[in-house]
């Protein structure tokens, strides 16, 4: 049986997003961030590489994570909350925390993932065929905003979002906002293959062979076939050393070696490089519920917590983040209900509650206090709400502005 | 011998009436792939087609109109007419459109209503003597699954329990589940038939009354009676994640090939879908027709069945009571490998051969996922009423005990403990007598 935690009795703390609480760092974490800046300084370049040359630069920034799928009874419920120690305790007691939230939408990746995006439900390609059919957050913030094109990015795990995410088909907007489109896990799952398929599966057993593997892809592929799109990219070729920082952290660390962890190191270094105003990061390992192993998927959330946990304190060490950063996190949908002819935790597409019920939690400053909202709310109001925190508006969005982040 | 042949008068005189070409568009491609599919229905499914086509054959035109009167107004308003939909074949590409369609769900809940309908009306009898049939579930927890039936007991919330009479050093040496599903040894030591081998050579008796899911190979080696040797009909349904590894990897093969498109993923299924695969199912499998068909549809329907050993075997059982509904379903869960490093991100590839590491088994995750997807095999039955007198036993072999569930008439809710094999073994057989 599923209970709700009774957050009431959640003891409140300061928002960690003020500089004075200080960061509760694991030993593991930072020893992380030393390793993460001993890479980056045997890298030529990597940490000389400063953030994107100024056009409009708004003073804030925003990190929005999307987590795949995940159902209230292995998360925020009583029997749940174990799978989560980072986002229960860490996390929670300094949050905005919207325990009643709704994907009223098509519960598939791309569209669930488009309709956060965009404010409205789209119903289009679940394949990500087909781009969203209104304005993204993306192209509001650089077309109203005039941000430069390294601004804004969106950072994604899972093979089924493409990149026809990161622009619309909305007239007024288009292709020049659109926002640069990385898949990191793309990247290994090619390599793999591309290993396999040449008969060189024993360097999959050598750390240092699998590190030239990956960087082999990406040298050779120019990200084609890998569905990457960062503007400029062809002609700079800027991505390169920063990827690599990242694989080389991704193979020689004692991390899980999922397609999560390499998203996530990815990320740090777009971060480190570019510290874009808008960064959308979708982690998958979650899915690996579709494959039938519980473990696997409840591993994938524990993967997932202790991920969020550590990108939310490297906000806390990053000069061009700390004290000015909302993160935000938010599933895309549960999963069905257990007993469903949907074979449960598997697959989302049933119209219970339990797939359609998720929540948000909102992290940083400014923002109102740490509060849990039991109200209402849509998936489809995120992207106004955080369109007007940026300082822009969700002019054809469909969704309402939550008070509680407007800053 | 044309196929048309074969089919029922019902369903004959449906094809002549064009019966299915007057039905909504979004209902002719189910019924058609149903139909044409004939000769490979289990028993089940051609009782339930044939009263599902007749019933709506005998409606008036005005009948018709009025069953159907709210799918063709959803189609209406969906636009179907402007989509190029297949009269013939379910395709991912209309179950697409149909799903991204605002009035989606509405649509959903007319179809189930219409089949309420056509149930109430076709199919009632049949379920009521189906209902009243007592059938079993037996689900296995081997050694090597490291299971709490505690915990177990906990998520299920209703059973009971049981302490086994077990003492491992018998002689000779037998395992709780030999005691079990075999017979006491007899004058050479070999334990004799058990009550499942005598119940499958009982008159009426069809391959699909008993169907054998499991990883390897242990319960058919064990429970030799349940085989029989051709020209004898096939006396049960047997499925072993590893006997059909060429029919896995064959179809994990092609979806490997598959561009990130739905019209190439269409054309990759519907190959699947009409391929010969004689040269991949064990004999077991390929000579009987319905059986094949049913492992290729489920290997299509994924759910990770052609992946780890556990979700083939709890989809495969759900999927066996929704197509074939058997009297007896044994099912044993297994253990599988951790995801190796790296080389797991590749779902699709043989993990075997994708890199040189050794495998390093998983009995926590692996008793996890058993835990789980067994509880979904006791939930898969529950959605039937043709399950309502279903006995359910688990068995943990690493602890003698045992999860009973079921109706309160089930004998072993009452059973004093502890309990011998014997004893359950007994019960069991009185129970399906």
């Amino acid at each position: 049986m599923t209970h709700d935690v009774g957050f009431s009795k959640i003891p409140r703390m300061s928002c960690n997003g003020n500089k004075s609480a200080g960061v509760d760092l694991s030993k593991r974490s930072f020893l992380q961030v030393i390793s993460s800046s001993l890479v980056a300084k045997l890298v030529p370049g990597a940490l000389h590489a400063s953030p994107a040359a100024k056009g409009n630069r708004p003073d804030r920034r925003l990190i929005v994570v999307v987590p795949g799928g995940v159902r209230r009874q292995e998360t925020f419920s009583e029997t749940g909350k174990k799978n989560i120690p980072h986002l229960y305790q860490n996390l929670l007691p300094s949050s905005v925390f919207y325990a009643n939230v709704r994907n009223d939408g098509v519960t598939s990746h791309f569209n669930s993932i488009s309709s956060i995006v965009t404010g409205n439900w789209q119903r289009v390609d679940d394949w990500g065929m087909q781009p969203p059919t209104t304005p993204t957050l993306f192209e509001y913030a650089r077309k109203q905003l005039g941000l430069d094109p390294g601004e804004v990015w969106l950072i994604s795990s899972n093979k089924v979002v493409t990149e026809q995410i990161g622009v619309s088909s909305a007239t007024a907007y288009g292709p020049s906002y659109r926002a640069n489109v990385v898949f990191p896990k793309q990247l290994l799952v090619a390599a793999v293959e591309e290993a396999i398929g040449k008969g060189r599966q024993q360097n999959m057993a050598d750390r240092s062979k699998v590190q030239e593997e990956i960087e082999a892809v990406l040298r050779s592929s120019n990200y084609e076939g890998l569905g990457w799109n960062i503007i400029g990219e062809r002609q700079s070729g800027e991505m390169l050393a920063p990827v690599e920082n990242a694989i080389q952290q991704f193979v020689r660390s004692n991390a899980p070696a999922t397609g999560d962890q390499l998203t996530y190191f990815v990320t740090l270094e777009i971060m480190r490089k570019y510290a874009p105003s808008i960064l959308f990061v979708n982690f998958s390992d979650i899915e690996a519920a579709h494959f039938g192993s519980y473990s696997m998927h409840v591993a994938g959330i524990r993967n997932t917590d202790r991920l969020i946990y550590e990108l939310w304190q490297q906000t806390q060490l990053n000069d061009e983040y700390r004290g000015n950063t909302l993160m935000v996190i938010l599933p895309e949908f549960g999963r069905d209900p257990d007993g469903s002819n949907t074979n449960g935790f598997l697959n989302h597409r049933s119209n219970d509650d339990t797939c359609r019920r998720v929540w948000i939690m909102c992290l940083g400053q400014p923002l109102s206090r740490p509060q849990v909202i039991d109200r209402p709310v849509r998936q489809v109001d995120v992207c106004p709400s955080l369109a007007v925190w940026m300082g822009c508006r969700a002019t054809e969005s469909a969704g309402a502005t939550l008070a509680e982040l407007r800053g | 011998m044309n196929q048309q042949e074969n089919l029922p008068a019902i369903l004959r005189k449906a094809q002549e009436d064009r019966l299915i070409e007057r039905l909504p568009i979004t209902f002719q491609p189910f019924l058609n792939q149903e139909i044409s599919r004939w000769d490979t229905k289990f028993p089940y499914e051609q009782r339930y087609l044939e009263s599902l086509i007749g019933f709506i054959d005998s409606l008036s035109p005005e009948g018709l109109a009025d069953l159907f009167a709210g799918v063709r107004r959803l189609e209406t308003s969906m636009g179907i007419s402007e989509h190029q939909f297949s009269a013939q074949e379910q395709t991912m590409r209309e179950a697409s459109i149909l799903s991204r369609s605002p009035h989606y769900l509405e649509w959903r809940q007319e179809i189930e209503r219409v089949f309420q309908q056509v149930d109430h009306s076709a199919f009632a009898e049949e379920q009521a003597r189906a209902s009243r049939l007592r059938r079993l579930l037996l689900l296995i927890f081997p050694a090597a699954l490291p299971v709490d039936p505690q915990s177990v007991m906990e998520q299920w919330q209703r059973g009971r329990l049981l302490r086994l009479d077990w003492s491992a050093d018998d002689s000779p040496p037998r395992s709780i589940v030999e005691g079990i599903l075999k017979g006491l040894p007899q004058a050479d030591e070999q334990s004799g038939p058990g009550f499942l081998e005598e119940y499958v050579g009982r008159p009426g008796r069809s391959f699909a009354d008993v169907w054998v899911l499991e990883p390897g190979i242990r319960l058919r080696t064990l429970l030799s009676g349940l085989q029989s040797a051709p020209p004898e009909p096939p006396r049960a349904t047997l499925l072993s994640f590893d006997e059909l590894k060429a029919f896995r990897e064959g179809v994990l093969d092609h979806i490997k090939s598959m561009a990130r498109d739905i019209s190439d993923a269409d054309a990759i299924y519907a190959k699947l879908r009409s391929m010969d695969v004689s040269e991949w199912c064990p004999p077991e499998v390929g000579n009987i027709p319905a059986v094949r068909e049913f492992i290729r549809s489920l290997f299509l329907t994924g759910n990770g069945s052609p992946l780890f050993s556990n979700a083939f075997v709890e989809w495969g059982a759900v999927e066996a009571m929704a197509h074939a509904r058997p009297t007896v379903v044994l099912a044993e869960f297994g253990l599988r490998n951790k995801p190796k490093p790296f080389t797991s991100v590749a779902v699709f590839e043989n993990q075997e051969k994708a890199t040189p590491q050794a495998p390093v088994p998983d009995p926590e995750g692996s008793a996890l996922d058993a835990v789980m997807l067994a509880y979904y095999t006791w939930l898969g039955a529950a959605r039937y009423v043709e399950y309502q007198r279903t006995a359910c036993l688990c068995l943990f072999e690493d602890v003698p005990y045992a999860l009973v569930a079921g109706p309160t008439e089930f004998p072993l809710w009452k059973e004093k403990e502890p309990v011998p094999p014997e004893r359950i073994a007994a019960v069991l057989r009185s129970w399906l007598a």
